[in-house]
Order: structure tokens, then C-alpha cells, then sequence
């Protein structure tokens, strides 16, 4: 137990980032220093066109969809108000987002994101405020989520599936207020990435849990704390694209010996400017609970579609 | 068609393997303002060749405006596919080239019929999906050979039936989702540079999807089947209160989801992979093969898993491999010839026969 905890600071203090976390969470809005196509590499405002390779360059490119004329990226042009969306679509989630801000899309901005939560156990919604800078992302808000079949739950050391599928209970309804922060520090090839964040549970009746369905773990209210690292390798013509792999640690003060360790490889091949093909598997490794994949950040491949105001 | 690299600029991809096209026996006719013949071999004496998925040389359509050997079918921006506007592509992997894929102007392309189809397909599973199991259940237990593969395969411990489930929820995320991200967009949109072809390539697949889900949900609404773990419901091991026993999933045995979509998306990989050589060779061949072997184990694991009946299962495959096969076959047929093709296509002759006459063709 103390053991968990000192390992609970030291990730704590190492503030995180991933290409991933829309694998575990619906709220989580898109922009991030991962997500942005080398913001750091790529040249800014008049200097941005001239960088890029010539037209002739792309003399070839007879694709009608190809346009080399166009900004390669949301992270390019002046600081404006915008209004963006986001769509992850797998097997089996659709995640739509929206941000309203001020700066560059899915860049460099600060403003508000909201995003419906939509799945098979369950609907909520999430809203709150974002500051993304290069290599750096703040989020905080709060999260409710109305399950349908997953039920207050009386304290236990361990559960299993069938205990996180008993219909005794009523079903759970909760908000999460929650803070995140991630940054990515260049490092060879690629970089590193790190994520911290906090959660604080809120409407779990006293003396019982709740499976938090964005955290993907058994919480005693109220508070809940995360860390991922990870590496990542970048390449591409622009090093848009990465693969790499991540560890997280969560825990929950109030669970006695409830450390939970998740591995596993993420990638991110970036398409264009507006489509992406993503994938994550990042399966429980360590855990006091026996809940399968239901406890992992199992998200496998997906799609996302970008959109924003230019 | 082709996204090149920057590096690509200077010399035209080359096809150093591929012979110049020999010119045309006879004079082509022009080609038809709105026909898609950029691919009609001998349509123009154009120096440019380039392959076509099947290995032919095609020259593109004189008058062309494009001066590019990969020049689109004309018809593209009326495709309802064009829906990036505005997007900026990336060019594929650096100063790789890499052959491009070629959607064969022949070959139909997603239509408004096929968009009609998806939304229905798709309208369906949804209501499926809202709509419980009938009061009535057509089947109840096992049939045929049911009870004794149950015997033999389902797992003795709940904890091992709940990772078999795990698996099966594993090995078809990945194998439904390959066709459309891995296959599509990024083998063939990013690795070849492709969009196009891309585009056809996932919208056939979302199509073949949506027939599956709504013939499998409509089917296990209807047919009610009590899942096999229903023997146990009540049990230690399985209490009733819960959503296995209590829940919807509890009479939707009948057919297999899983397996339907498994076989399904492996079936669209084999198509994909032999009509346009995604990877080539060997590479396609042991595509296919996997993409079985992960279905026929997918269906394997939920027997194991006490989710379905071995006939679940064979029903599922039945299913999931005929729409998988079809669908992508019926666009990869030469529907859009140019009209003199069309015109010989079949000779029609009016020809005595006994003391009649009778209708022949020659095709």
C-alpha cells in the first residue's frame, strides 16, 4: 500500500501525454500536443507556405482530392475564433466533440470543448475548459454518465465480471470533475509523452463504489488519480505519423491495495488533414479486480474526422 | 491516380516493367463527354501508359485535361465519395513511391442505390437493436450436433468462458475494423497514395457491414434463440440477476454476430487483396488466409464462451462470408463500358432454325 502511494507521487509529478486517451475517454477532447501534426517542426504564419515544397513539386499529385495548395495542417494561419469537430468512429463507439475557442485549431488555442457520451452501457456528456499549447494540454470539467445496467456496488476487496454485471442495485449515475495536463518532450526519434490527471466522484451513495465508465476502474469516492508515460516514435513527410508505447498507473486513495497498470502500443497515421486512423490496446496488467478487457484502455482501431473553421 | 511524394517530381513514376502500349488496330471513336473511359485501352494514341489493377496498359482519354499518367476517371467529383472538400492530403511515405491503386473506371462505383442501401441496412440494425427478442422463442436448446460441441468445447471455469468472450471481443474488433482502416485507408489511401480508391474501397465495405448487421439483428430478434448460458442462469456461477440472464443478450443466440461479421470482414479482405494487389504476392495470399483463420476462431471462442451454438456459428459464417463476397464482387464488375464496348458486348442475331427462327448471341 505505501508502496502504491509513493508510486502514485512520483507519476503524479510527471506530468504525461499520449496519443491515445480518446481510447479511454469519451470526454476527452481531441486537440492535444500529440494530435498536432508537429507543431513545433512546422513553420508558422507567412514563412508557412514558402517552407512547404514547391507546387511543381507536387506536379504528380493528378488526385483530385490532393490539393497542394492548402495549409497542411489546422495549426497554420492567424490566431482566430473558431468553432471545431471531432468524430471517433470504431468498432463499436461514436464519439462526437465540439470546441469553441480562440487561436488555432487543434493546435494552439484556449476555450471550451463538450461532447455527448454515447455507448452501449450507458449516455453522458462532458464540457469544459481547454488550454492547448505546443507540447502542452490543460483540461478541466465535469463528466456525468447515466448507466443503464451498471450498479452502485458494496465494498469488496476484488470484483469480478459478474459482480460489475449484477442487476441488484440501482443503476449508477455520477459526476466526475476532473483536471488533466500533458506534455511530449522531443527525444531521438520521436518523443516522450507523459500524462497526469485528477478525478474527484461525485453521487456514489456512502459506504458503496461505482465503476467509473471513463476510467475504466472500480472507484471508492471520491478521488482518483492517473499517470501515463510512454514513448513514441515519429516519421512521416512531416512526421505527422507515430507508433509507441504507453504504461499508466490509477489509483484510488480510498481502495485499500487498488493500484491499477496498464501496457500496451498505441499508433496514429494521419492521412490528411482531417482523417486519421488510430489504435490502441492498452490491456490491465496489474489489478485488484478480475473484469477482462472491460477494465483496460481498449480502444484497437478507429477513425477520426476533424473539422474546423479556417 | 496517385499522391506522390515531393521526391517524385522529377522523373514520372516509373513502370519500367510495363511495355508502351501498343496503338489500336482500329480508330478509336471519342470518347462520350460524361463516360468514365479514362481506362478504355486504345482510346488515344497518348504516350502516357499506366497499369490497371489487373495488370493491362491503358492509355488516358484523349482530350483529357489532365496531363498526368494517373489522371482520375473524369467522373470523380460527381462521386458522392467527394466528401472532403477542402481537405489537404498528405503525400504518402516520404520520398517512397509506391504503385498506386487504381479503382477501374469499369468497375461501378458507390451509387445513390448503394448509399439507399447502407441507410436502410443500417436503419434496421438500429431498430434491431432497440427492439427486444420476441416473447416466443423459435429455438430452444441445441439441435443437430449443438449439445455434443457444447460438450466438447465450453470452457469448465466462468473465469475462462469470460476470457473467451474477451478474445472474441479482441480478435473481431480488429478483423471488422481491417478492411476499412488497415486495407483502405491506410494501405491503400496512405502506403499507395490512393484516396480514391480508398474511398470505393471503405464505402463497399461499410455496405457489405450494413447488410450483415441487419439481416444478423433482424434474425435474432426474431428468432428469440435462449443463449446456451441460459442452462446455467440461477446458478453460482451465473446468478439471475444479472444482465447475461436478465438482460436483451440473453435470447439473441441465433446467428452468431460475431462470427457473421468475422467472416464477413475476412471475406472482404480476400476480395480486396486479389482484385487490386494491395500488398502483392504473397502478401495478399496470407492476408486472406489470416483474416479466415481469425474468424473461424472467433466463432470457435464464443462456442467456448457459451454465447452461441455451434449452428449459431455456421449460420453466422454462412452469412457473414456470402454478403462478404458479394458485395465487393458485384462493384468489381466492368459495368461502365464505353459504348462500343457496350455495342459488341453481346452480337444479337436473328438465325433459322428448323422451320422457325430463333434469337443467338455471341458474346
Amino acid at each position: 500500500m505505501r508502496l502504491h502511494r509513493m508510486c502514485g507521487a512520483v507519476f503524479t509529478l510527471t506530468l504525461a501525454l499520449t496519443s491515445t486517451r480518446e481510447a479511454r475517454a469519451q470526454a476527452i477532447p481531441s486537440s492535444n500536443p500529440s494530435e498536432t501534426p508537429l507543431p513545433a517542426e512546422e513553420p508558422k504564419g507567412a514563412d508557412a507556405y514558402e517552407a512547404r515544397p514547391p507546387a511543381e513539386a507536387y506536379a504528380m499529385t493528378a488526385d483530385p482530392l490532393i490539393d497542394a495548395k492548402r495549409p497542411r495542417s489546422w495549426n497554420e494561419g492567424p490566431a482566430r475564433t473558431f468553432l471545431a469537430t471531432t468524430l471517433d468512429v470504431g468498432w463499436t463507439y461514436l464519439r462526437p466533440r465540439a470546441s469553441l475557442g480562440y487561436g488555432r485549431p487543434f493546435g494552439t488555442w484556449v476555450g471550451i470543448d463538450v461532447n455527448p457520451i454515447i455507448s452501449g452501457s450507458g449516455l453522458g456528456a462532458y464540457g469544459g475548459l481547454r488550454l492547448a499549447l505546443p507540447r502542452f494540454d490543460l483540461r478541466a470539467g465535469p463528466r456525468y454518465f447515466a448507466s443503464f445496467n451498471r450498479d452502485y456496488l458494496n465494498p469488496q476487496l476484488s470484483y469480478n465480471r459478474v459482480d460489475l454485471d449484477s442487476t441488484v442495485g440501482n443503476p449508477s449515475r455520477v459526476i466526475t470533475y476532473e483536471a488533466e495536463a500533458e506534455v511530449s518532450l522531443p527525444a531521438g526519434p520521436g518523443d516522450i509523452v507523459a500524462l497526469g490527471s485528477v478525478s474527484y466522484v461525485t453521487g456514489v451513495p456512502a459506504g458503496q463504489l461505482v465503476f467509473e465508465e471513463t476510467l475504466h476502474v472500480i472507484v471508492a469516492p471520491p478521488l482518483v488519480w492517473r499517470a501515463r508515460g510512454g514513448y513514441v516514435i515519429r516519421f512521416g513527410s512531416s512526421r505527422q505519423h507515430s507508433i509507441g508505447l504507453v504504461a499508466e498507473a490509477l489509483d484510488v486513495p480510498k481502495r485499500e491495495d487498488s493500484l491499477t497498470i496498464r501496457v500496451g502500443p498505441v499508433v496514429r497515421i494521419v492521412l490528411s488533414r482531417r482523417v486519421e486512423v488510430r489504435g490502441s490496446f492498452v490491456p490491465t496488467a496489474v489489478s485488484p479486480d478480475h473484469i477482462g478487457l472491460v477494465g483496460g484502455d481498449f480502444t484497437e482501431l478507429g477513425f477520426r474526422y476533424r473539422w474546423a473553421t479556417e | 491516380m496517385t499522391a506522390a511524394a515531393p521526391a517524385l517530381a522529377a522523373p514520372p513514376l516509373p513502370e519500367p516493367a510495363v511495355p508502351p502500349a501498343p496503338p489500336p488496330a482500329p480508330p478509336p471513336p471519342p470518347p462520350p463527354a460524361a463516360a468514365p473511359s479514362a481506362a478504355t485501352p486504345g482510346s488515344s494514341g497518348a504516350a502516357s501508359t499506366y497499369p490497371t489493377p489487373s495488370g493491362a496498359i491503358s492509355t488516358p482519354p484523349q482530350g483529357s485535361s489532365s496531363s498526368s499518367p494517373f489522371a482520375p476517371p473524369p467522373n470523380l467529383k460527381r462521386n458522392p465519395i467527394d466528401v472532403l472538400p477542402g481537405d489537404v492530403i498528405y503525400p504518402p511515405l516520404g520520398d517512397r513511391p509506391s504503385k498506386p491503386v487504381r479503382w477501374d473506371p469499369e468497375w461501378g462505383r458507390f451509387s445513390t442505390a448503394d448509399w439507399i442501401i447502407t441507410g436502410t441496412g443500417a436503419a434496421i440494425t438500429v431498430a434491431s437493436a432497440i427492439i427486444p427478442p420476441l416473447k416466443k422463442h423459435s429455438l430452444g436448446g441445441g439441435i443437430l450436433f449443438d449439445d455434443s460441441a457444447r460438450k466438447a468445447l465450453r470452457l469448465p471455469s466462468s473465469e475462462g468462458r469470460y476470457v473467451a468472450r474477451d478474445a472474441s471481443d479482441v480478435i473481431l474488433s480488429l478483423e471488422a475494423t481491417w478492411p476499412f482502416f488497415v486495407d483502405a485507408l491506410i494501405t491503400t489511401w496512405w502506403y499507395h497514395g490512393s484516396p480514391d480508391a480508398a474511398a470505393q474501397m471503405a464505402l463497399v465495405d461499410g455496405e457489405a457491414l450494413a447488410i450483415v448487421t441487419a439481416v444478423q439483428g433482424t434474425t435474432n430478434t426474431i428468432a428469440s434463440r435462449e443463449r446456451p448460458y441460459g442452462q446455467v442462469c440461477g446458478s453460482p456461477d451465473l446468478p439471475n440477476q444479472t444482465n447475461d440472464c436478465e438482460g436483451n443478450v440473453h435470447y439473441r443466440s441465433f446467428f452468431s454476430g460475431h462470427t457473421a461479421f468475422s467472416f464477413m470482414a475476412a471475406s472482404l479482405i480476400c476480395v480486396h487483396h486479389m482484385k487490386l494487389d494491395l500488398l502483392g504476392g504473397i502478401g495478399d495470399e496470407l492476408s486472406c488466409v489470416t483474416a479466415y483463420a481469425g474468424a473461424a476462431a472467433t466463432g470457435t471462442l464464443r462456442v467456448m464462451g457459451d454465447m452461441h451454438y455451434v449452428s449459431d456459428v455456421m449460420v453466422g459464417a454462412g452469412v457473414g462470408t456470402l454478403v462478404g463476397l458479394a458485395v465487393p464482387l458485384l462493384h468489381y464488375r466492368r459495368v461502365n463500358l464505353a459504348p462500343e464496348e457496350k455495342k459488341s458486348a453481346v452480337d444479337w442475331h436473328v438465325i433459322p432454325v428448323g422451320a422457325g427462327l430463333g434469337v443467338g448471341g455471341i458474346f
